[in-house]
């Protein structure tokens, strides 16, 4: 009979921090540890019943611009298409994404939201809605301090 | 307090095997793949799950969810809690799923959330394979 699968962190937990490298890297002195198994069982949700994995509603906090960062994860909705597809709708703003899988629509969702805020604060001069779309993405974005 | 702020996902991959050094910390990550081969479906997989992130600091509870594409069915998730000293450097998270039944050949989706809020993804592609030819001894001249 096959193991039950499991999935495993390090004792620690399951985050560590970023590797450091020593310059003048010295010989490590002593005698090395002894092996051991350093890691523990976290729960593995592998026997509910097979079910959708696009959920009804999401925090979005996928965002991938170089510039841009979040302040806070954006509520959407998402909608299944019944010719295919999926969207992800940010109702506050009236903005979405669409693709093939929920994560096809949560990129696009991405790549729209980093156009439109940068479109938007890029502008002169805009009209009482685009204001107002400005101000609400203000909210959940804003540009990366160097 | 404050909620923790939202990380920026910098990299996240699927591989064999997560070496980290005890003295320095540095991972290293053997055996990097996107696809997964086997004969028979379903196929037993050891995967390990890496991500990088930045701009994160304090007490997040990560969930990495295992989609198949093919029809959008949720297929197994786990959920940890991890904390990250400060967001002023990166930090990088971790895990391992043993012995996991990938059912049939297909597209996969691993997705990760940080605080109930979407991340990222990454896609595994499994693939059925023939049998190898069976390896012949040369005839003797």
């Amino acid at each position: 009979m096959a193991a039950a699968p499991t999935a495993l962190i390090a004792n620690s937990g399951p985050v560590s921090p970023s590797g450091t490298h020593h310059s003048s890297e010295a010989p490590r002195p002593g005698v090395l540890p002894r092996q051991k198994h350093n890691l523990r069982v976290v729960p593995f949700r592998t026997d509910a019943p097979p079910n959708s994995a696009i959920p009804q509603t999401v925090l979005f906090g996928g965002l991938r611009h170089p510039a841009l960062i979040m302040r806070q994860a954006m509520p959407l909705r998402t909608e299944t298409v019944e010719t295919g597809g999926v969207s992800v709708v940010w109702d506050e703003g009236n903005e979405f994404g669409f693709g093939d899988t929920f994560g096809a629509a949560m990129d696009d969702f991405s790549r729209t939201i980093s156009e439109l805020y940068i479109e938007l604060a890029e502008a002169q001069s805009l009209s009482q809605d685009l204001s107002a779309i400005r101000e609400k993405l203000s909210a959940y974005i804003e540009v990366r301090r160097r | 307090m404050d909620t923790p702020p939202v990380p920026s996902v910098l990299a996240m991959l699927l591989c064999d095997q997560i070496i980290i050094d005890a003295q320095t910390q540095k991972k290293s990550l053997i055996g990097i793949f996107d696809s997964f081969n086997a004969v028979v479906f379903p196929a037993s997989a050891n995967i390990a799950v890496y991500a990088k992130l930045a701009d994160a600091e304090g007490q997040y509870g990560f969930k990495i969810r295992i989609v198949h594409l093919r029809d959008e069915r949720l297929i197994g998730e786990v959920s940890t809690e991890g904390m990250i000293q400060t967001r002023l450097e990166p930090a990088d998270v971790a895990v391992y799923f043993v012995g996991f039944s990938v059912p049939e050949p297909g597209k996969y989706e691993f997705q990760l959330f940080a605080n109930d809020a979407y991340l990222t993804r990454i896609t595994m592609e499994a693939r059925q394979i023939g049998v190898p030819p069976t390896w012949q001894q040369p005839q003797q001249p």
